[in-house]
């Protein structure tokens, strides 16, 4: 194990999936808190976009933000005594080795292993597969846990304690503003609360849920006491056009433009339930406090089995689920079983039966 | 019939440690609520058994005082499968021996070939490394395709005890209405895990006149010495409970009513998180990474630097024990602060 020492400037490479970043955000809270009492400073490095998501909080950090297939600059990470790596990258190890910073921690897998100085090779599970898991992994059969678990481990090697483990995201008041100025374009009456739906999904992912099962959703939840409000990501944006095209009353879709994630993380916080896939809008739920129902397709529910006192999963127990791929390999009847199985009739059951939801 | 429809009745081995039984407890929970099984047993050792009196699943106990009961109980129960979530290999092995079909555990104390279910903690050159038990409790549960929605320990009393254990505190010497903090200075585990009395003292009488709040020591059978000790040398008239009524039933009440914990790393840690009570926990031999969970509301104070710590010998090898000797009572006094002015903002 490589521990900080007092005095240790860090550089901590965030992950670049929007849930694991939220799931990181007790980590970088705790650096936050060491950086406070003068034991050290701290760079995050990360997607612009997601540290945008911290704007107004963590004063005493530097942020050495990455746009868009921007590659990374060894010469921008010199400095450092430590680097903690998030994400899986290889390129992002070398980066650091590039940079000469002697610590370099994180998961053990894969080719990075000879660049790292320091961390773990993950947990692993043997023997048979999991009860109702479906398949096996393949070798080495890394264990499936939820990413805040991780991060928590890591952090303890290298003698960081995180005392808050729940994610905290806060609006800001511009996100607020721009809820705001959407809510006149679009008629959301914001005295009342509402749900949010986030029916993104890139075409022929695994993790999709249908559009012709979101607008099945909609139609069996529009009228009710609530009003629905449709979100997406840019480019997996079918369910939101549709409703767009199609107005309803009480039915919301939020497009041209999609709301970028300070805008969302403001909808969402403001939401009575967030009904959504197993995509990483629904871990700013979690970090918002708000219940959420999540649907799960091809995604092991262990990877993001924790702070679910206000989440429920809907899984499918179909024997190739979870087989956590993008695209489904298999064809015919079975092809995409795993969200197949899945029923507005279900959901709507869930979010009724949640007492956010009960008014619905 | 898939795989989980076959598994109808679940049997859980629960730990053998006060603090990990406590610590098992959200597992226990999502396993009892569980609908796929038709029947779950949770077999633990009987002196624990009072530990989750009071709690929902209390009908599923089966208290076991010996590897023969264990045996006959699981021959008996006859599972579809059992979940280790002791890590001994005793219990692995007995559950083997009785038949039973599925064994989901971790694969530590060298049971891995005894289970069908297996999961390997980090590792870092073929070692463990040290993660919180809390984490691999809720990996083990998985395995059986249940997922635990949150790690907060749950214990439950009832109300008539807790009116009954304030008289017998009161009795003992509290104020009516008068706050107490507790100090739980004994450790099961070993000599090691002991902070010095003298020290207990010192803090105690620093966050009495600090705080209002009266020192009550308590702790399990075979501790009134310690007890004693820290009571004795305190001079602001803590209260030693060697003389009164005491058990694991008592002891949640007792922690639940507390304005502070101060404790080793022992069990008493972990019933304190499970009644959001503050906790201050003494460390010393111990990898702090072991229990780093239920941290909300827990501060653990130990001495950084020390190039024998920790050692996890139930005995001070070194025979100096400076990584409790040392330790100030200053620092556990700044940490009890620290708390306690989160708990009343």
């Amino acid at each position: 194990m490589s521990r900080l020492r007092d005095g240790d400037r860090v550089l901590l490479r965030m992950p670049n999936w929007l849930g694991d970043f939220v799931l990181a955000e007790p980590f970088v809270n705790a650096l936050h808190e060491r950086a406070e009492l003068g034991r050290g400073a701290t760079t995050l490095v990360g997607s612009a976009r997601m540290l945008g998501l911290f704007e107004g909080r963590f004063p005493v950090l530097e942020r050495l933000p990455l746009r868009v297939d921007e590659p990374e600059n060894p010469r921008t990470w010199r400095g450092h005594d430590a680097a903690i790596f998030l994400n899986g990258s290889f390129k992002s190890v070398v980066c650091a080795w590039r940079a000469g910073i002697p610590n370099r921690c994180g998961l053990l897998r894969g080719g990075r292993t000879l660049l790292l100085t320091g961390g773990g090779v993950p947990a692993r599970e043997r023997g048979r597969a999991a009860l109702g898991r479906g398949r096996k992994g393949r070798r080495p059969r890394y264990l499936p846990r939820p990413f805040e678990t991780v991060c928590q481990e890591l952090a303890g090697w290298m003698g960081v304690t995180i005392a808050r483990r729940r994610p905290l995201l806060v609006p800001t008041a511009a996100a607020l503003a721009e809820r705001a100025e959407r809510v006149a374009e679009v008629g959301v009456d914001l005295a009342r609360p509402y749900l949010l739906l986030n029916a993104a999904g890139r075409p022929g992912s695994a993790k999709a849920w249908p559009a012709a099962r979101w607008l099945e959703l909609i139609r069996r939840l529009q009228g009710g006491s609530l009003p629905l409000v449709v979100v997406s990501a840019p480019d997996e944006d079918e369910v939101a056009r549709r409703v767009a095209a199609e107005p309803r009353s009480g039915v919301h879709a939020l497009v041209d433009p999609a709301p970028e994630l300070p805008e969302l993380l403001a909808w969402t916080a403001g939401a009575a339930m967030l009904i959504s896939v197993d995509s990483g809008p629904r871990h700013l739920a979690t970090a918002t406090g708000v219940p959420a129902v999540v649907l799960y397709g091809s995604t092991d529910p262990r990877h993001t089995a924790d702070f679910l006192t206000d989440q429920v999963a809907l899984t499918a127990d179909v024997p190739c689920a979870p087989c956590h791929r993008e695209r489904c390999p298999l064809i015919g009847d079975r092809h995409l079983a795993c969200l197949d199985a899945l029923t507005p009739e279900a959901v709507v059951d869930l979010v009724r039966g949640s007492p956010a939801g009960s008014g619905v | 019939m898939s795989r989980v429809a076959a598994v109808r009745r679940l049997v859980v081995r629960a730990p053998n440690w006060v603090g990990d039984l406590v610590m098992a407890t959200p597992m226990l929970e999502a396993l009892c609520a569980a609908p796929r099984f038709e029947r779950v047993d949770i077999l633990l050792r009987a002196h624990l058994a009072p530990l989750l009196a009071d709690s929902p699943w209390v009908d599923r106990l089966v208290p076991i005082d010996s590897s023969a009961a264990e045996r006959a109980a699981l021959t008996q129960l006859a599972p579809d499968a059992i979940v280790l979530l002791s890590n001994s290999f005793g219990a692995a092995w007995r559950a083997f021996r009785a038949g039973v079909p599925l064994r989901i555990g971790s694969a530590l104390s060298g049971r891995r070939i005894l289970l069908t279910h297996a999961v390997v903690p980090p590792t870092l050159g073929g070692r463990r490394l040290p993660v919180p038990t809390a984490h691999l409790l809720r990996d083990v549960t998985a395995l059986a395709g249940v997922d635990t929605p949150e790690l907060r320990p749950r214990l439950y009393v009832r109300d008539e005890l807790v009116r009954t254990v304030r008289a017998e505190l009161e009795s003992a010497g509290l104020g009516a209405g008068e706050e107490y903090i507790l100090c739980c200075p004994g450790a099961a585990f070993g000599a090691a895990k002991l902070w010095p009395p003298e020290h207990y003292a010192a803090a105690l009488d620093e966050l009495c006149a600090e705080t209002g709040a009266r020192a009550l020591v308590g702790g399990g059978p075979g501790e009134e010495a310690l007890m004693n000790a820290v009571a004795g040398m305190s001079r602001t008239g803590a209260v030693s409970l060697a003389q009164h009524p005491r058990d694991l039933e008592r002891l949640k009440a007792q922690v639940a009513g507390a304005r502070l914990l101060l404790v080793g790393d022992s069990g008493p840690r972990w019933v304190a998180a499970a009644f959001d009570v503050p906790c201050v926990s003494v460390m010393g031999p111990n990898f702090p990474e072991l229990t780093a969970s239920s941290l909300e509301n827990c501060r653990v104070v130990r001495l950084e630097g020390l190039e024998c710590a920790p050692c996890l010998e139930r005995t001070c090898p070194l025979e100096h024990h400076r990584c409790m000797r040392d330790l100030p009572p200053s620092q556990v006094v700044a940490a009890a602060r620290e708390l306690l002015a989160g708990a009343s903002a």
